[in-house]
């Protein structure tokens, strides 16, 4: 799946279950409006993604614990869960 | 990783399982309309996107349904030899079984060994048994990076926002640029990225004007 498009890479992941993390900000804005499965938009560079996610992993979990389809945006400041606005 | 759990994760989209079957998109999209190989994963996104990906297990089917072809069996003959295996209640043939080709004739190995179809079953000869281990095996290198993939980037429609990317992965150029410029060797790079190699790392210093 490496180089499948991004569509996809989220049927994908939602089939499998897992949990989407990318910092790709066209895929996840196009995302939040139709939402599928979970992803994890870490809008922060990559090297800083390691801490970013240390931080708020707490509030992370809960989040994606909450809902089955949800874009969780991870900054270093703040965490904001964006659910399916078809919900 | 091990074969199973290799397998158990690969899934290929519609075209490139057509081209590790050597089939036209029109006859895949034929073929799952009327369930003869129908992919696993399959999702409606909107009226104008439906993504297909063909699982490990879907992919076998494929393969063993093309190769059917390439040896002038009809698809109705396709069609009547795996309703009737259904039929003596074998759920997805097609996987479970081992096929032979001979003399425009399909023949299949039950589980106990014994072989069954065409008009004269012990003709067969291995050489005409389609061979799933080839198969698997083909499918799992079709998953992996092509070669000659290794140091091209390209933008692609509906990949990483049309990022510039490493051809075959969804690795932006510029994260590797960023690694460079960080002071990243090349065995670091690849550490971090295992699907990239030297040469990948080689096109990104070049593009990245990095020393």
């Amino acid at each position: 799946m490496s180089g499948a498009i991004d569509d996809a890479i989220a049927v994908y992941a939602d089939d499998r279950k897992a949990i989407l993390v990318s910092h790709d900000k066209a895929f996840a804005e196009r995302h939040r409006l139709n939402t599928l499965g979970k992803h994890v938009w870490l809008r922060c560079e990559p090297f800083e993604a390691p801490n970013a996610v240390s931080v708020h992993l707490p509030e992370i979990t809960r989040w994606l614990a909450s809902m089955s389809h949800l874009v969780v945006e991870v900054t270093l400041d703040r965490v904001t869960c964006h659910p399916p606005r078809w919900r | 990783m091990a074969d199973a759990d290799q397998n158990e994760l690969l899934a290929l989209p519609t075209e490139r399982a057509a081209k590790l079957a050597g089939v036209s998109l029109r006859q895949m999209r034929y073929w799952d309309e009327t369930e003869l190989v129908v992919p696993s994963i399959k999702r409606k996104l909107d009226s104008r996107t439906t993504v297909r990906l063909y699982a490990f297990s879907d992919l076998v089917e494929l393969l063993v349904v093309a190769a059917m072809r390439r040896q002038g069996i009809s698809l109705q003959y396709v069609r009547r030899v795996i309703e009737h295996l259904r039929a003596r209640g074998y759920d997805a043939p097609l996987r479970e079984l081992r096929f032979a080709i001979y003399g425009g004739e399909v023949f299949f190995q039950h589980p106990d060994g014994s072989w069954e179809g065409g008009h004269a079953p012990r003709q067969i000869v291995l050489p005409h048994v389609i061979p799933l281990q080839e198969i698997a095996a083909h499918i799992r290198q079709a998953a992996r990076r092509e070669v000659q993939a290794a140091g091209r980037v390209v933008r692609r429609r509906k990949v990483m926002g049309r990022q510039a990317v490493f051809e075959g992965t969804r690795i932006p150029l510029a994260t590797v640029v960023g690694y460079l410029k960080r002071g990243y060797n090349t065995d670091q790079i690849i550490e971090a990225f295992p699907a990239l190699t030297p040469a990948d790392v080689d096109a990104a210093r070049q593009r990245g004007s990095v020393a």
